[in-house]
């Protein structure tokens, strides 16, 4: 009987509950406070339930050897054991009891008022949540009888309609529509807008309607935040400060944060079919909220684009962005607090020594134009490269020069002066050391740095040093610094031959994720060892804890992120695309 | 008898299983946790069908697992690419739970403590574990090779400061280790021996982590050590401390200690006929350790239950045990928490052992960390959970569950009471794993689990 009530729990929790019903076309934001400040919807539970069923992961997570085991465990037997009642004593299957239950949609919502969380899951019919309701509540009950335990569920009512309340769930169906939530203010005022129908509620909210209105039509769920509210309400206020105190988020996000301080709302949608899925973020955005300091982020009035994506062999990376990153630096007091202030300006003074007495913020930072890349490889170590034990990726940074005459010299010394601190320091720590060299070509020309092999190799095989060859390389008004120089030599022929327009976002990221998957396989033994070690696997075990990990990489193609200012509107969006089976 | 007026003779005689001294469930699990890191009951079960002899003999001079030796060397490999000694307590930690070799396993861990050396000031893991295969490689073999070889070891001349040794400045620190604390013992020796022997080390360098002979720094001139007198090129020296009467009794009085008890101090009498056979059959550890470990002293009550659990006894023990897995890297810190971290032994003395292991803030903190990896959900037994496990032993009521859980894991039987509690612990309503769990944590509570 313990069976019993566990799984009449979890299922309880799962679906959240049941009642009556009268045909109505009214919509979840129709019974929702006009205080709710955080929405989610599904509008189409069985459409989903089709994309999952038919999806290409989900054969290869069944197939998992963890998951297998789970489905041989005890609380998924237990959960199973319960289904099988309820498909009993509903005398449908479970895929179609879901779908009576909640055809016309499932909606969650957040009211401030009453801090309370409230589900609302409509059906088909008036009959098919009372009745699944009913059936868990009975199964909630045997299973406390049968561990001598007291019932779980109570009830009460309230303007003459029976809900049940299950630890901190309560529970009421009406019409179609199954409400649950965790707090009774917020049931009385699901329990109230139904019955008195009233004007002032979610979907008269205009802000709400105006978010839904740009939600595409085709999205799976999607979701809404009133960050109006929340930021007024003094919550997440680090987020909503405006500044990040950290250099690298700054660069990263640090755009992002001036349009938090202002726009009224935000949205999620997620598409989702068998092929893809697309997660897609957006805000009001306006120009002008953007502050003079982080103008480096957007460029002027919004302008700065990233370059084009320049593609190589074996990519599995690149991160393609406009960022003005000297006027970052000289804004630096404008940006953050003291204490990395502080450490920027010493950061600055040491780099103004290394570049030979220029600063560094304004003579080189400023020599660099505001488009960006960084690529990320896979490395194939031929077979005279030393093979490292671990084996990581190469990457490289792409820059244009403003005036590549006078300030490529001054970098390509630096870069050599840099090398020489490195086998000073290599020396002292007993480190192999780099040997210079240098290529010239028509287009480019290539400095770079490659660590002469071992005599003695320590027991640990070949160190993590000779991933690396530090090139920096020269190409017309591109200058490019790679941890390679078979990347740095990519990269220069690939921007010599290209001269794409810029793309027409702020930036974006691109992973491929077959090249993910290749680069963990050629560092399999590490993953395995690291699982033993960590998980007390044995080899056999950890190995095919590491085969489930490629089997899911594998079922995915690629991944990218994009974000755009633009027509009013700040979109960040990942997609995912599966590999066809 | 008192340990300190023990027969020798009588000591040393192999023991003969008689109906006094039976050759039962008891003893073997007795010998397996003092050779090794305990037994679990299948292994109990096969070896009271055995001749004991027989059993210490295969400990001894065990055929090598080659397969397992393979993916361990194969697996630190792996680990040593990161450079990072912390994973190499992991790496040890994992080997221990899982090793075929356990008493092989159990004496590296007796040289680690001996020629003890610490990742915390070598800083370099591939050092490190080449000591540690070093230890692997004569742990039951050939002393004095193993001491030419330490000699010449990176990370324990990098820990001694010895990585350059001048004729004109003669460091002292490698000479005086060797007589004081490796083979001789305080009392031994004389200063001006020290001085004379670190004088035959001189030009004895380790450059970017490799032994290196530098003649020119070398002493060439006559030294005179214990007596005898001459150029003693190279290794010539550690011959003559090796030859000298203390060296074997030093040698045996710590492998009694670390095999047999910790207190008091075994006699010149006791000694004296291990020592005279280490010195007979050229130093050969196993030969010692198989004398120790199959003589009647062993068997005896004098030496049951009068040894006080290393950490690695205590976590190691019970895992291996119980058949259980859980993660190494917690594993490793656990033990480093308790006062034996893996690699990281406190000093050039090494880890002090018997009553030193507990005081009032270790006590708790062992039996906190028994509680936590045995609730911990990466801890599995034989892969399974505690109930399973004890399922599968046919231990399915709490009664049967705490006698096996007492016949495992101590070698001193606890009070009724105590065992009464256990299987109340065991009887609470919910989850069976978990109150095994809490019994296990108990357990770990009480003084008979300290000892073994």
């Amino acid at each position: 009987m313990h069976t019993f009530r566990n799984a009449g729990s979890s299922l309880l929790f799962v679906l959240l509950a049941s009642t009556f019903g009268i045909a109505d076309d009214r919509t979840a934001a129709d019974l929702l406070p006009a205080t709710t400040v955080i929405y989610a919807e599904i509008p189409q539970p069985a459409a989903l339930l089709d994309v999952l069923e038919n999806h290409l992961l989900r054969k290869r997570i069944e197939n998992l050897e963890g998951v297998q085991a789970a489905y041989e465990g005890k609380q998924f037997l237990q959960l199973k054991a319960a289904v099988a009642i309820i498909e009993a004593k509903l005398g449908q299957k479970w895929p179609q009891i879901l779908q009576s239950v909640s055809e016309g949609g499932i909606s969650l919502g957040f009211d401030a008022r009453s801090q309370g969380v409230m589900l609302l899951i409509k059906a088909r019919d008036e009959e098919a949540a009372p009745k699944l309701l009913e059936t868990l509540i009975e199964l909630a009950r045997a299973g406390a009888t049968g561990d001598g335990k007291p019932d779980p569920v109570s009830s009460g009512e309230y303007r003459g309609i029976t809900a049940y309340q299950v630890n901190q769930a309560r529970i009421a169906t009406l019409g179609t529509w199954l409400l649950v939530t965790n707090k009774p203010e917020s049931g009385k005022a699901l329990l109230d807008a139904y019955l008195d129908k009233p004007e002032n509620t979610l979907a008269s909210n205009l802000q709400f309607q105006e978010a839904r209105s740009k939600v595409a039509d085709s999205a799976t769920a999607w979701g809404y935040i009133d960050i109006d509210t929340v930021r007024k309400g003094g919550i997440a206020k680090t987020l909503f400060s405006g500044k990040t105190e950290n250099a690298v988020a700054e660069l990263l996000v640090g755009g992002l944060l001036d349009t938090l301080q202002h726009t009224p709302y935000a949205t999620a949608s997620l598409t989702l079919d068998p092929q893809r899925t697309r997660l897609e973020l957006a805000a009001p955005h306006q120009q002008q909220w953007t502050t003079e300091a982080r103008e480096y982020f957007f460029g002027p009035n919004g302008s700065g684009r990233a370059p084009a994506l320049i593609e190589v062999e074996n990519q599995l990376a690149a991160i393609s962005t406009y960022r003005d990153v000297s006027t970052m630096w000289l804004r630096a007091g404008d940006l953050f607090d003291d204490k990395v202030v502080d450490q920027l300006a010493q950061a600055d003074s040491n780099l103004s020594t290394l570049f030979a007495g220029k600063d560094f913020g304004e003579e080189i930072l400023g020599e660099v134009h505001p488009e960006i890349q960084v690529v990320v490889a896979r490395q194939l170590f031929a077979d005279k490269t030393p093979k490292p034990a671990i084996k990581l990726p190469a990457f490289a940074a792409v820059f244009r020069l403003k005036d590549p005459e006078t300030v490529g010299p001054d970098f390509r010394r630096t870069y050599q002066s840099l090398i020489g601190f490195l086998n000073v320091i290599g020396a002292m720590n007993g480190q192999p050391q780099l040997d210079l060299d240098m290529d010239k070509e028509d287009n480019y020309q290539i400095v770079s740095a490659n660590y002469l092999p071992e005599k003695d190799a320590s027991p640990g095989g070949l160190k993590i040093h000779y991933n690396f060859s530090p090139s920096v390389a020269f190409v017309g008004e591109h200058f490019i610094v790679s941890s390679t120089k078979a990347l740095a030599r990519e990269l220069a022929v690939a921007v010599s031959k290209e001269n794409k327009p810029n793309s027409d976002v702020n930036s974006f990221v691109q992973v491929n994720v077959g090249g993910v998957s290749a680069i963990l396989a050629d560092n399999r033994g590490q993953l395995v060892a690291q699982n033993m070690l960590s998980e007390g696997h044995s080899k056999e075990e950890a190995e095919r804890a590491i085969g489930d990990l490629f089997a899911l990489l594998e079922a995915v193609e690629d991944a990218s992120i994009d974000l755009a200012a633009s027509e009013g509107t700040l979109r960040a969006s990942l997609e995912i695309d599966y590999v066809a089976d | 008898m008192s340990l300190t007026k023990i027969d020798p003779t009588w000591a040393w005689t192999p023991y003969r299983p008689s109906e006094s001294q039976p050759w039962n469930r008891i003893r073997a699990a007795h010998l397996f946790r003092r050779a090794g890191f305990g037994a679990t009951s299948q292994e109990l079960d096969a070896a009271v069908g055995r001749d004991p002899d027989e059993i210490v003999a295969g400990l001894v001079t065990p055929n090598l697992d080659a397969e397992f030796e393979s993916e361990s060397d194969a697996f630190a490999t792996t680990i040593l690419a990161s450079g990072n000694p912390k994973q190499l307590s992991a790496w040890w930690s994992y080997v221990m739970l899982r090793t075929p070799h356990p008493l092989l396993e159990k004496t590296t861990l007796f040289w680690h403590g001996h020629f003890a050396t610490s990742a915390a000031k070598v800083e370099d893991a591939g050092a490190m574990y080449a000591q540690n295969r070093l230890f692997r490689q004569y742990a039951l073999g050939d002393f004095g090779k193993l001491t030419h070889a330490i000699a010449r070891d990176p990370a324990m001349l990098i820990y001694l400061d010895s990585v350059t040794n001048r004729k004109a400045h003669p460091n002292e620190n490698f000479a005086r280790e060797l007589m004081e604390l490796f083979c001789l013992g305080e009392g031994n020796y004389s200063e001006k021996d020290i001085q004379e022997l670190a004088r035959c080390f001189t030009g004895w360098e380790i450059r970017r982590g490799s032994f290196r002979f530098n003649r020119f720094q070398h002493d060439t001139g006559s030294k005179s050590i214990f007596g005898q007198t001459g150029p003693m090129p190279e290794s010539e020296s550690i011959d003559i401390v090796l030859d000298q009467p203390a060296a074997p009794q030093f040698i045996v009085r710590k492998l009694i200690r670390y095999f047999l008890f910790d207190e008091p101090a075994a006699s010149d009498e006791l000694v004296a006929p291990l020592a005279n056979e280490l010195s007979e059959h050229a130093w050969d550890i196993g030969h010692v350790v198989r004398r120790i470990l199959s003589s009647q002293l062993f068997y005896s009550d004098q030496v049951i239950g009068r040894k006080v659990r290393s950490p690695v006894d205590l976590v190691v023990g019970l895992l291996r045990t119980l058949e259980g897995s859980t993660n190494a890297y917690q594993l490793g810190d656990d033990l480093d928490m308790l006062g034996q971290g893996l690699f990281y032994p406190p000093n050039v003395k090494g880890w002090d052992g018997g009553r030193a292991w507990i005081n009032s803030s270790t006590l708790l903190g062992r039996a906190n960390v028994i509680g936590r990896i045995v609730r911990d959900e990466k801890t599995r037994f034989a892969g399974v959970n505690l109930k399973a496990y004890f399922d599968q032993l046919d231990a399915d009521s709490p009664a049967a569950i705490v006698d096996q859980l007492v016949e495992l894991t101590l070698a001193v039987e606890p009070s009724q009471t105590v065992k009464e509690q256990l299987v109340e612990v065991i009887k609470r309503p919910g989850d069976r794993s978990q109150r095994i769990a809490e019994a296990i944590h108990a357990l770990s509570t009480i003084p008979e689990f300290q000892v073994m």
